[in-house]
């Protein structure tokens, strides 16, 4: 059964379209995360899967019933905001029963309900507090409160931490997934940090221009970019793009200071030759560009232009046909600015794209 | 399977509920939007209508063409309340924002009792024109007022009789209009000088410009849109003006101190002369509009820069 | 010499400043003037008004002109004072204060929070109302007024003053509560509240500083009026502006009482004045937001 269906549904704003033939399918318990940047229709999507806004064309079910005609109230969804969104004149137990009030809930039972949210969320010494003698991150405690409250068949999250420090935001980070491995309960989560789509995230939409580019596990989108566009937006440092020639089952690769044919596994060459077009981009993590063990015969020499220690790992930057290209090495073995390098590429894991439509190729 | 859900009794759908929600916000519009309609648009329309005809003691439908305005042109009296406008205008428009710039200036100096200043320069607004004109006619009042007082002092041969002086009256009507408005106007300016940053200033400072000539050329310029507002607010003011000179003149002496607003009052209500009463109506509008056109056109370029961006 | 102040400024030196506060505190005294001399005039006998002069304390206090003024001056040929006129102006700005905030804090919540096709134009034609001189309306007021048996009467100029004051109220509370987020009416919605339980639980309960701007502005606004007053009523049924007015202007019967006439005044301007003063920061909002567009 799914808890949430989205069929063929599209949004525009009079000659914009906003959302294009939208498909997804959610199963109960699934954490579902529609990342992207800002613009791309995310937030608008999740708006219509409340109810606040229009659906254009297609479907939206929830619980195997068609809502599209159905105000916020009929749908068993709650939803926890960007800026909070907390009634400033009432105090923090009047807040998170709120809902309920609306709902003909009646008083004990709502007492109880309070009692059971603020105890699962350590909030019980600020329930008669207002909304402004609260910091931040209390503040998005209370609103996650008020949607746990209504104990939902589905809860929806739009960016509700990028209001928070960064501390906070990996603490709140932690806080939900651990609410959301308790409750079990689905959840829809709207951000535009691929981080956090990728720490949360049973599945990760990933969403451009109005599209759904990519649909799957953070380990499928990561591994596996549909795109040159999911390739360069999940990952930090990005996905190195390295524009290149292909031909005889391998790619020619030249830093300032040497050349390389770059042999690639038979299945990835097969698909190269199929596809027919000589020029292609290669894509290359910067943890699968590494500096070479011994084994220098499949290694490209490199002039190493800048040195980037972040502690655990220290990145090295070079220039490989022309293109900045960033490498991933542990710091024990990172050589000094200006000395060359060999550096060995991961074929196996390396992801090919044609030049002109950036779709995915092997 | 829906029905097997527990949940499937808290997402009832109540289609009354959604129409509700759907048609309560256009209703409760409609009041608002249909007094609008009527005593606004409806009125105005009425009122040039009005100015069309040859109504006099009753309102009739007879089509008299402009011959109200024909009229209305050869009288002396109308154009007696325009000269008078015009001069009350000006002035009223031109001392209140003399004051009120240079008292915003002051009071914009890190001054100790700002607040309390401010309350005082502001508290004339609050009274109704017709005081101010009572209070003002007895100020003005020859034998007992002002006059007698500097007379009293021993500069016997002092004199301020402007309230009885045909030639001079339309200006007491200014000194109390003045008295009424500057406050605000300083008030106007004064949110207007602390909208400035302050670390424009500083750095015109350090590039060496004195303190006034930082005002000439830096902070009066950026303080144009309070000027216009300013003045566009004080023009309809004065176009609309009629308490304040039925109490203080009550028009006198003789017609000397008449204004549009108490030609309108006069002709329509007290003469009989509807149509005349419309048609003068009909020209403050028209005035007033001129006014405003300005700032309408700045504003819609505004809005077409806005939405460039 | 001039010195940089906290603000790193560089300011005039002492004497400048001194100069600053003289002008300041004179400016203070040219608009408190009018109301000193209309203080002590009032609480003067008419002998001392003739034979002293215009800012001599009375002496002694004389609190005979307020009773005259408030119980039986003439006011053209009624001669029973103010306070007949005082609680007209009473029976009809109160109604008409609540009725036009009322409506503008309605209008100004679907005007930013429940837009739907057509509500910016149902906003466009009730700002255009604001810039239109009240002199358009007077004549077919009138009529209508008659027509529907409200002229010459307290419930007209409730009327009246409701119709014409809904624009202002309207364009407050809009204004206010575009800055309050949408999200906040989402989560209401998200937690089932309706149009108006959203209204009542969510946004009445913050929006008592723009109501009390549309209070305090409609307040003055409607006491104040003259035009109204004089035009829609008659004898005993103005308002006290009107009726102060014809005290002051009309009195036919020989010495003019310029001390009946000042304690008139001040009862006239005693309501609005006790508002700016307890509310004074309130009635400076709605100034300049009634200036921008008024």
């Amino acid at each position: 059964m799914a808890v949430l269906k989205i069929d063929n549904v599209s949004k525009t704003f009079g000659e914009t379209r906003v959302l294009e033939d939208i498909n997804i399918a959610m199963a109960e318990g699934e954490f579902l995360i529609l990342v992207g940047p800002s613009g791309c229709g995310k937030s608008t999507l999740l708006n219509m899967i409340a109810g606040l806004e229009t659906i254009s064309s297609g479907t939206i079910t929830l619980d195997d019933t068609p809502v599209n005609d159905r105000s916020p109230r009929e749908r068993d969804i709650a939803m926890v905001f960007q800026f909070y969104a907390l009634y400033p004149n009432m105090n923090v137990r009047k807040n998170i029963e709120f809902g309920l009030k609306m709902r003909g809930v009646d008083k004990g039972e709502r007492a109880k309900t309070v009692e059971r949210v603020a105890k699962m969320l350590q909030i019980e010494n600020l329930l008669d507090r207002k909304p402004a003698q609260l910091s931040g991150g209390q503040r998005q405690r209370v609103a996650i409160g008020r949607a746990l409250a209504r104990d939902p068949a589905l809860f929806l999250f739009d960016e509700p931490l990028s209001n928070l420090d960064a501390k906070l935001r990996v603490e709140m980070r932690t806080e939900i997934k651990q609410l959301h491995q308790r409750l079990k309960t689905a959840m829809v989560y709207v951000t535009h940090d691929q981080i956090e789509a990728m720490t949360l995230g049973d599945r990760i939409a990933v969403m451009n221009e109005g599209r759904v580019q990519q649909l799957g596990t953070p380990h499928e989108i990561y591994d596996n970019p549909a795109n040159r566009y999911v390739a360069g937006f999940i990952g930090s440092p990005a996905m190195n793009f390295i524009e290149c020639e292909f031909a005889n089952g391998s790619v020619r690769l030249s830093s300032p200071e040497a050349s390389l044919d770059l042999a690639l596994p038979e299945a990835t060459a097969d698909k190269l030759a199929k596809h027919g077009q000589s020029k292609v981009v290669m894509g290359v993590r910067p943890e699968h560009l590494a500096p070479a063990d011994g084994d220098e015969a499949n290694a490209l020499a490199c002039p190493i232009e800048i040195v980037e220690p972040t502690g655990p790992d220290t990145y090295l930057l070079t220039h490989i046909n022309d293109i900045e290209v960033t490498a991933r090495c542990t710091p024990s073995v990172a050589p000094d600015v200006g000395t060359t390098m060999p550096l060995t590429f991961d074929t196996e894991r390396a992801v090919f794209f044609d030049c002109q439509s950036d779709e995915r190729i092997a | 399977m829906a029905e097997s859900s527990p949940r499937a009794g808290k997402i009832a759908a109540t289609p009354w509920r959604r129409r509700l929600d759907r048609w309560l916000p256009k209703v409760s519009l409609v009041p608002s939007g249909l007094a609008s309609l009527i005593f606004v648009y409806g009125f105005i329309a009425w009122t040039i209508w009005l100015s069309l005809t040859n109504s006099t003691l009753l309102p009739t439908n007879n089509f008299a063409g402009l011959r109200q305005y024909k009229v209305l042109f050869q009288l002396d009296i109308w154009w007696v309340s325009v000269a008078n406008l015009a001069i009350f205008g000006i002035l009223y428009v031109a001392i209140c924002l003399a004051i009120g710039l240079f008292l915003a200036i002051m009071l914009d100096q890190k001054i100790r009792a700002e607040g309390w200043l401010r309350t005082i320069y502001l508290y004339p607004l609050a009274l109704s024109l017709v005081v101010t004109g009572v209070v003002w006619k007895w100020l003005l009042n020859p034998s007992l007022g002002l006059q007698h007082f500097v007379q009293s002092l021993g500069w016997t041969g002092f004199s301020f009789d402007w309230l009885i002086n045909p030639h001079m009256a339309i200006y007491t009507v200014v000194i109390a209009a003045v008295w009424q408005a500057s406050g605000f106007v300083t008030a106007l300016f004064l949110a207007g000088l602390r909208g400035i940053d302050s670390s424009i200033i500083k750095a015109a400072q350090i590039d060496g410009a004195s303190l006034p000539r930082v005002y000439l050329s830096i902070i009066i310029p950026s303080l144009r849109p309070v000027f216009f507002s300013a003045i566009i607010l004080l023009v309809s003011l004065a176009i609309k003006s009629f308490d304040l000179v039925i109490a203080l003149t009550n028009g006198g002496p003789g017609y000397s101190t008449w204004l549009p607003a108490i030609f309108m009052y006069d002709f329509g209500f007290n003469r009989g002369q509807i149509g005349l009463g419309a048609a003068a109506a009909t020209l403050m509008m028209a005035a007033v509009a001129l006014a405003m056109l300005p700032m309408l056109i700045a504003e819609l370029k505004e809005r077409r820069d806005g939405r460039s961006h | 010499m001039a010195g940089p102040t906290e603000d790193g400024i560089q300011r005039g030196g002492p004497i400048a400043r001194l100069l600053i506060y003289g002008v300041l505190v004179l400016a203070a005294l040219y608009f408190l003037m009018p109301l000193y001399v209309m203080l002590i005039t009032s609480f003067k006998t008419l002998p001392q008004i003739s034979h002293g002069n215009l800012f001599s304390l009375p002496a002694p206090f004389s609190t005979g002109a307020w009773s005259s003024a408030w119980s039986n001056a003439c006011t053209g040929s009624d001669c029973t004072g103010l306070h007949r006129y005082f609680w007209n102006s009473v029976a009809f700005t109160v109604p008409a204060v609540a009725f036009s905030t009322l409506f503008g804090a309605i209008n100004g919540y679907v005007l930013t929070k429940w837009r739907f096709r057509g509500s910016e134009l149902v906003f466009g034609l009730l700002l255009g109302g604001t810039f239109v001189p009240f002199q358009m309306f007077l004549l077919p007021m009138a009529r209508v007024l008659g027509l529907i048996g409200l002229d010459n009467s307290l419930a007209g100029l409730t009327l009246v003053h409701t119709v014409y004051g809904i624009a202002f109220t309207t364009l407050f509370c809009r204004n206010y509560y575009v800055t309050i987020p949408d999200e906040l009416v989402k989560a209401a919605r998200i937690d089932g509240a309706g149009f108006i339980a959203t209204f009542r639980h969510v946004i009445l309960p913050i929006s008592t500083p723009i109501l009390m701007v549309c209070v305090i502005w409609q307040f003055t606004q409607i006491w104040n009026d003259f035009l109204f007053g004089v035009v829609f009523t008659s004898g005993s049924e103005h308002p006290i502006t009107v009726a102060l007015n014809n005290l002051v202007n009309t009195s036919s019967t020989g010495v003019k009482r310029y001390n009946v006439d000042m304690a008139g005044a001040i009862i006239t301007a005693l309501p609005t004045l006790v508002v700016y003063i307890v509310a004074g920061r309130y009635f400076m909002r709605g100034l300049t937001a009634g200036a921008v567009k008024g």
